[in-house]
């Protein structure tokens, strides 16, 4: 989540931070903690539920940053979905991990991502404020089986299990509740190639 | 987008288990082979089943944005700073920007726990040793064959992803090169990633010692995108991550080849085909 101060943020300084890393400049990093640490770690956050493995995660993300920073193309995409999503997918692991699931994995994320085109930061904002309420609309257990199969990476089958309910209801539940957010995403992107247009 | 394209109903009489699949593999999670196999013919088939698939791998890379926020310690940042900084001393020469490296995954996969085994079987003594060593190798063989399979579904769901939710995603068509026979196929490619899926139908069983190889022509290279079988009807999906980074992708084609597979196309062409965008 993006806060005000982001809004003033320019993506083409993201861009120039990001040519420094794959340089080899050191301080960039801090630089770009200062922009996105409190968005990564609260992630990180809301899917481990510990602060210490929330920043165990945080930093793996920005060393993975680091790390691939020379192969990071802007033209492949939002900058901010792909630390999102390598944070989802970094606490998710060690959520597993700490259950002891047998299926953890390690993925490169950097190269594997689909993208989708650079939004900037107010449209995010924008998107935000509808997927919140896109999620505060859905009914509870659509809402629940989405989040525990996102945010806390269970099996649908664990997810039937832990809520008592048939696997053939909780397909139903994700389909609707993926289907309702979907909904409210085109029609933010319609909302926005009319602003733009 | 379609405006209201969430209800209109898609082609397929399981339209409800596709998207179930769409959701969950776009959500993270792990697919049954038996929804592997639907929605990847429906992903080959359907265009909006590749839509619904974009827009919900879209949600879920944005998802995360509604958590609440939460402050950091402000220490974190120094120690990230501080990593940093040891991993740049330690790796002086960063890789160069043009460099690019295949999409990987890996896996830590479970072994199992011989020394349990070892101590069981002392336990019951050297008559049972061979009937526990007997039931151990097949549950061995067993565990390997299921991390096996979860490996390769869950790397063909990464590379479904890639192959159809990439922006740089190129599709095309697969004809026959000479119109003598009934063959044709699909193919989606995302150069980016790089990863693969191809599709074909009624291509003739291969004669014995032979198979099929798909070859994609990159920047002026052939490239390999692996050699397959096909079944009784001529149909057969290849999924597939190239070692080496396609940069321009110009045609794919198809080509019989020798069991082994060749380094490069030896044999004649049966189908081939141009990104349409």
């Amino acid at each position: 989540m993006p806060s005000e101060q982001h809004m003033s943020l320019q993506t083409d300084d993201d861009q120039r931070l990001i040519r420094r890393m794959a340089e080899g400049d050191a301080a960039a990093i801090g630089l770009f903690y200062d922009r996105y640490g409190q968005l990564i770690f609260s992630v990180a956050l809301r899917i481990t539920g510990d602060r210490g493995s929330a920043e165990e995660v945080t930093q793996d993300v920005f060393l993975r940053l680091w790390q691939h920073a020379a192969r990071y193309r802007t033209e492949r995409g939002s900058l901010v979905t792909w630390l999102l999503t390598i944070t989802q997918r970094r606490a998710i692991d060690e959520l597993r991990s700490r259950r002891g699931a047998i299926r953890r994995r390690e993925v490169e994320l950097s190269e594997t991502l689909p993208v989708s085109p650079e939004p900037d930061l107010a449209a995010l904002l924008h998107l935000r404020t509808d997927l919140q309420q896109a999620l505060a609309e859905l009914p509870s257990a659509q809402r629940e089986a989405i989040e525990l199969l996102f945010f806390r990476g269970l099996s649908r089958q664990e997810i039937a299990d832990q809520t008592a309910s048939p696997l053939a209801t909780i397909h139903t539940r994700l389909r609707l509740g993926m289907e309702k957010l979907r909904a409210i995403f085109l029609q933010h992107e319609q909302d926005s190639e009319s602003a733009t247009g | 987008m379609e405006q209201g394209d969430n209800v209109v109903m898609c082609p397929h009489p399981y339209c409800d288990e596709i998207a179930v699949g769409l959701a969950a593999l776009a959500l993270g999670a792990e697919l049954t082979p038996e929804e592997q196999r639907r929605v990847l013919t429906s992903l080959a088939t359907c265009a909006r089943c590749r839509r619904r698939l974009d827009d919900f791998a879209a949600i879920a890379r944005t998802l995360p944005l509604v958590v609440p926020e939460a402050a950091p310690p402000p220490a974190l940042r120094e120690r990230i700073v501080a990593a940093v900084q040891r991993t740049a001393a330690s790796q002086p020469d960063p890789p160069p920007v043009t460099r690019r490296r295949s999409a990987r995954l890996r896996w830590m996969v479970s072994r199992p726990a011989l020394a349990i085994v070892l101590a069981l079987m002392l336990l019951f003594g050297v008559a049972q040793q061979r009937e526990l060593a007997r039931q151990q190798e097949h549950i061995s063989q067993q565990q390997a064959q299921i991390e096996q399979q979860k490996t390769q579904a869950a790397r063909n769901a990464v590379i479904v992803l890639a192959a159809f939710g990439n922006d740089d995603a190129l599709e095309g068509l697969l004809e026959s090169t000479d119109g003598t026979n009934q063959a044709s196929g699909r193919f989606f490619i995302s150069p980016g990633a790089p990863a693969v899926a191809l599709y074909v139908k009624h291509l003739p069983i291969p004669p014995a010692g032979m198979q099929y190889q798909a070859w994609i022509v990159s920047d002026g290279r052939t490239i390999s995108a692996g050699t397959f079988g096909v079944n009784a009807d001529g149909r057969a999906w290849r999924l597939t991550q190239p070692t080496e980074p396609l940069i321009v992708v110009e045609r794919v084609f198809i080509t019989l080849e020798p069991q082994e597979g060749s380094l490069q196309p030896s044999g004649p062409e049966y189908l081939t085909g141009f990104p349409s965008r």
